[in-house]
């Protein structure tokens, strides 16, 4: 389309329409589930859910991940509580 | 984070040693430091069978795997303790060991149940013997103790080793240091000698954080309870857990140097040799199974169940052993 054509000008979108929700990271623990913003390392995302990041693996896609590790939006992780016995 | 040996992806970084490593390379380092730890601390030898306490935690298994990945001549122990808590946690217990049995044919697996033997299962000891407040943990630890040594003696193995790892000894040392109980303090090590009784006791893993042994046994695909005990749910261990791993998000190697440094002040400056002493010295065979004891006649344990019980024929008290067995382990 020619940009000079007046319809290049048109918005794609109501404005007034309500926006998509941007993709978040799942991540699943003990049968829970939490959706949390993204671009952050693992440990920063462990540490919002209140938990010490110690005491805590991190699983990506059935990997081990280390907690410096960014987290993108829409990745689902499982956190693997490490701390046992009584 | 790269692996610091290949420069490979990290699994892991254990920042008290300020080491990151590949999967191939730490489930290489694994094995290569429990063989250090054996060595360091005379645990055992090749030429001595090996009985592993497993629980079917991530511990027990992760120690099993390992001594057999080294070669040990090392066979399982299971109790089973009757605890259900509305999860079947010792019937799932069982389910993993006997699959990771199953998949390890050099080794057998020796299995007693509690309450088959007895004729109780730990809660029901628990809530008859009134013990604990309510809580069967003290009575479980005493007859998992009498029973894990009893059957490693009259099966023929000279060491027991346990899966206890570094958090667990540090959760422990701190407990004790708070209370100043000098005997507890006294016993804690890595090994602790057998003879007069006693099986050698063995704790392999007793340098690895517990966050190092769920990433070996996660990265080698073994399967284990995640589920806790029901009953460990509020206990005191999981508190003293939590909050030195406060202490070491803020102060890497803080757990590992509390370990450390209270045995070189056990091995190097004696801490503790006066009370060790004096509590062997105080024990003697008990009247009924000839364990050591303190108590004057029976034992803690022999006091626990109805004579009748106690006498029933002896081979009601064999564990069952589930293998693949090509020959009986050599007396010690």
């Amino acid at each position: 389309m020619n940009p000079s054509d007046p319809r290049a000008m048109q918005p794609t979108e109501d404005p007034s329409a309500p926006k998509p929700e941007r993709p978040k990271v799942v991540v699943k623990l003990r049968g829970q589930i939490w959706e949390v913003e993204g671009n952050r390392r693992a440990r920063e995302v462990v540490r919002e859910l209140g938990l010490n990041p110690e005491s805590y693996l991190v699983v990506r896609d059935g990997e081990l991940i280390t907690d410096d590790t960014i987290l993108r939006p829409g990745d689902r992780v499982e956190l693997i509580a490490v701390i046992s016995g009584g | 984070m790269r692996c610091r040996k290949c420069r490979e992806r990290a699994v892991i970084h254990m920042r008290q040693h300020k080491l990151a490593l590949c999967r191939d390379h730490y489930l290489a380092w694994i094995p290569e430091q429990t063989e250090r730890f054996i060595r360091k601390y005379r645990m055992f030898t090749r030429d001595e069978p090996v009985l592993v306490a497993v629980s079917g935690g991530k511990d027990s298994l992760a120690l099993w795997d390992v001594l057999l990945r080294l070669g040990y001549r090392a066979d399982g122990l299971y109790l089973g303790l009757g605890i259900d808590g509305d999860i079947g946690y010792s019937d799932a217990s069982y389910a993993k060991i006997r699959a990771f049995a199953e998949q390890h044919p050099e080794a057998r697996l020796h299995v007693l149940d509690i309450r088959e033997t007895y004729g109780e299962s730990i809660p029901e000891l628990a809530q008859r013997t009134r013990r604990g407040k309510g809580k069967p943990c003290s009575v479980c630890g005493l007859v998992k103790r009498h029973e894990m040594n009893r059957i490693a003696h009259e099966l023929g193995y000279p060491v027991l080793a346990t899966g206890h790892n570094l958090d667990d000894e540090v959760a422990v040392l701190f407990q004790n240091t708070l209370h100043w109980n000098t005997g507890y303090l006294a016993r804690q090590y890595p090994v602790l000698p057998g003879g007069d009784g006693f099986a050698r006791k063995v704790k392999p893993f007793c340098r690895f954080y517990e966050r190092e042994t769920a990433a070996y046994a996660i990265l080698r695909g073994i399967d284990y309870i995640y589920d806790e005990c029901p009953y460990s749910v509020g206990a005191t261990t999981i508190y003293y857990k939590e909050l030195l791993d406060r202490l070491e998000a803020d102060r890497p190697g803080a757990k590992l140097s509390f370990y450390l440094s209270f045995l070189r002040a056990k091995d190097q400056d004696g801490l503790f040799a006066h009370v060790q002493e004096g509590e062997r010295a105080e024990m003697h065979p008990c009247s009924r199974c000839g364990q050591p004891t303190t108590a004057p006649d029976l034992c803690a344990f022999c006091r626990l169940w109805p004579e009748e019980v106690l006498e029933r024929p002896t081979e009601t008290f064999i564990p069952l052993t589930l293998a693949p067995v090509a020959e009986p382990p050599e007396a010690a």
